[in-house]
């Protein structure tokens, strides 16, 4: 009876909102419905393969009469794909819109800035989430230009509520009770293209631990202001914001104590847009919790999960490139990126970019000592690479794109990576990758196309056997499309390396759209495994083999 | 057992709800379109300004998204064609707000016309179109109203969506 009460009320809550709700007068509704399913084998973490099947389903209802909106997500995972599975009603929240005040109650996200105090996000590949199940409001009100010349603006915003997160980059971590409240206000200029905010967040953090006897509980207090400032003119933008971040633990493990930490993060960006050339530089400094390795309470001083600052390089499309990313250390990390499209040359589109990091500092080659020294000094501003303790990391890629015809376009891309994983003092896990490759989208008739994506990696990987760290990854996709209804394909995914006792990654896919609406995906075969990240936040993928079919309508 | 059972059902629920908006589709639902929005530049206007003069293409795009970006493509040489019919277009960037200065550099860049707006946490996308992935696109009559939707882009669906453009222009003469 428990498990199918929510089951129950979930559809009928849908049903509700569906049929009765829309036959009331000035009343619309949105939905959407995914259905994940998958069956086939992964890898476990003995070097075995295991049975492995998930059902997602997922239907999102939004229901609008006046100024009111009712949400609600209604979740069946029987299991999930990736992380916790859940059933019943994941979201629902109600929210009132009228000129430029906003209420909502109930599940609520929020981003103030860039995120560096306040982003509570989702992002569901990774089964990451953040959002808080509490009330938000926000209030704008713009002076016209009558009134002043400057136009000015005030903005307030607040956000209040609970979250139990779970750990989706370290599984292994307990899960951690969050209570926030935060308090956000911007005033802005010239019609908000001068912005200046400030934002105070106060948290509360709980995390339940078994002990010797029983459970053990560590508690945090967590304050932290922030400040940023936008600006934005024909062809420049610019944005920076600072923030504090003080802890205080007031428990540890049940012991009454005082430990506390203070903690920065900086990030900034400024973007040229001219009409032949766009340049973006970024530049991130965060050391929320600086700390030594296996440090007193490491587990208890890091960034708020409801904060998520940019992670400030590429996000690439190339399935190669994406596949062994840099995983942030959101506590400890600083650098930059810059990133350059060109569209001098008619039909031509260059794109170049680079990214480098590391942490702030690296500590000495002793695995024993309680307190290791620091081995290669500290940075402060710009990321250093002269030791493998400081965790560097630096990318640099350009692609070039010619179009040829109406949708017709060749692609070509060269890519360098190299990324410090993990330095336990002596030896690090380092890769160090170069990766070619090209994307070639042809139209064989007016309605039929052809697409072809190759891709070419050499890798140096310590993580692979010590006979054998140079390895080659070859991928190639072929893809051609009968519209509107259907899509087919394979991809061929090879490595000279042993992978779990596997080279030759092949997969078969085919996908259907039915009406606008509805489109079904299916494929079958191997998958390799890999980082799969958002934001920065990276989850490591299990190689998979088998059948999956993914149900996407939109209502 | 259980679980195909709740799915089957959950599926009706999902499929039926569809006929009905099928048949809201017909219901001036222009009010809902009544909603502030930002472009690009960070000016604000409200949606509903975009509504009214003939059809509306709508297409949802984001930076790492390949697909979108030559559906963008597309649209913007569709409404170009059938400017002279009305048809008239507007692109809401899905990237989040930290990608703001890259999608501003890029939209300068690519010599893109069409108005820009920004969607960074998916208030218009999700909350008012039901997106649940991209490429996503919509064509709107006047009203607001939905004529059709489109999950996905390959080349060649532009043929298709130039069909139901004149028929969507067509319909609108006769009831004029």
């Amino acid at each position: 009876m428990k498990k199918k009460f929510p089951v129950l009320l979930g559809v009928a809550a849908i049903m509700i909102l569906f049929f009765v709700l829309p036959l009331q007068a000035q009343v619309s509704a949105v939905g959407s419905n995914l259905l994940r399913i998958g069956s086939g084998d992964t890898d476990d973490p003995i070097g075995g393969t295991q049975k492995k099947r998930y059902l997602e389903e997922i239907a999102n209802t939004r229901i609008f009469f006046d100024n009111i909106t009712l949400g609600l997500r209604y979740e069946m995972d029987d299991p999930s794909e990736v992380g916790q599975s859940f059933q019943g009603l994941r979201r629902r929240w109600i929210e009132y819109d009228k000129d430029k005040l906003h209420i909502q109650a109930g599940d609520v996200s929020a981003l103030y800035g860039r995120g560096l105090a306040i982003n509570a996000f989702e992002a569901r590949p990774l089964n990451y989430d953040s959002w808080l199940d509490g009330v938000k409001g926000e209030y704008e009100y713009n002076w016209k230009k009558e009134d002043f010349d400057f136009q000015p603006s005030l903005g307030v915003r607040m956000i209040a509520g609970t979250l139990q997160f779970h750990n989706v980059v370290d599984t292994t971590q307990p899960v951690q009770t969050v209570s926030a409240r935060a308090a956000n206000a911007q005033i802005g200029f010239f019609g908000k293209k001068l912005i200046f905010g400030s934002s105070f967040v106060q948290a509360f953090t709980s995390v339940t631990e078994q002990g010797i006897s029983g459970d053990v509980m560590t508690n945090r207090e967590v304050n932290q202001p922030e400040f940023y400032i936008n600006f934005l003119t024909g062809f420049m933008e610019g944005f920076f914001q600072w923030t504090e971040m003080r802890s205080q633990l007031t428990q540890i493990r049940n012991n009454p104590d005082s430990v506390s930490n203070i903690g920065h993060a900086v990030y900034g960006s400024l973007s040229y847009a001219g009409s032949e050339f766009g340049l973006t530089m970024e530049y991130k400094n965060y050391s929320y919790f600086v700390h030594q390795p296996g440090a007193d309470n490491e587990t208890y001083l890091s960034k708020l999960p409801i904060s998520s600052p940019p992670e400030v390089y590429k996000e690439f499309t190339y399935t190669s490139l994406t596949r062994t990313t840099h995983s942030v250390n959101f506590d400890d990390e600083l650098g930059f990126q810059i990133e350059a499209d060109i569209t001098a040359i008619p039909t031509y589109v260059i794109t170049l970019d680079c990214a480098a990091s590391s942490q702030h500092n690296s500590y000495g080659d002793s695995l024993d000592a309680k307190f290791l020294p620091l081995a290669n000094g500290s940075t402060s501003i710009l990321p250093k690479f002269t030791g493998y303790g400081f965790f560097p990391f630096w990318e640099a890629f350009a692609e070039i794109e010619h179009d040829f015809g109406e949708l017709n376009y060749v692609k070509c891309f060269a890519h360098r990576r190299s990324n410090v994983i993990a330095f336990n003092g002596t030896s690090p896990d380092l890769q160090r990758s170069t990766t070619i490759g090209g994307k070639v989208q042809y139209q064989t008739t007016k309605s039929q196309s052809l697409l072809v994506i190759f891709e070419h990696q050499w890798m140096y990987d310590t993580q692979k056997p010590l006979n054998n760290h140079n390895l080659l990854n070859e991928l190639l996709t072929l893809q051609y499309s009968i519209n509107p209804i259907i899509t087919f394909g394979s991809i061929f995914d090879y490595s000279t390396q042993d992978d779990a006792g596997r080279h030759f990654w092949p997969q078969g896919f085919i996908s259907f759209r039915i009406g606008g609406s509805h489109t079904v995906l299916a494929s079958y075969g191997a998958e390799r495994g890999g980082l799969n990240c958002t934001g920065g936040i990276c989850r490591v993928v299990p190689a998979f083999n088998g059948l999956r079919v993914t149900v996407t309508s939109q209502l | 057992m259980k679980t195909f059972r709740t799915l089957f059902l959950l599926f009706s629920v999902v499929f039926l709800a569809g006929k009905v908006f099928g048949a809201a589709d017909s219901v001036k639902i222009v009010e809902s379109m009544n909603f502030s929005v930002t472009d690009v530049n960070g000016d604000e206007t409200n949606f509903k300004n975009f509504l009214g003069k003939g059809p509306l293409l709508v297409n949802f795009w984001a930076l790492w998204c390949e697909p979108c970006k030559q559906e963008m493509k597309a649209f913007m040489a569709l409404s170009e064609k059938l400017k002279e019919k009305g048809v008239s277009m507007v692109s809401i960037n899905e990237d989040m707000i930290k990608s703001s200065a890259k999608v501003r550099a890029w939209v300068k860049s690519q010599g893109i016309t069409q108005p820009m707006l920004v969607d960074p946490d998916g208030n218009i996308s999700r909350d008012r179109f039901s997106m649940e992935s991209l490429p996503y696109s919509l064509l709107l009559r006047p009203d607001g109203t939905v004529y059709k939707k489109h999950i996905g882009f390959t080349a060649g669906d532009e043929v298709a969506i130039e069909k139901e453009l004149d028929d969507l222009v067509s319909e609108l003469s006769s009831t004029k």
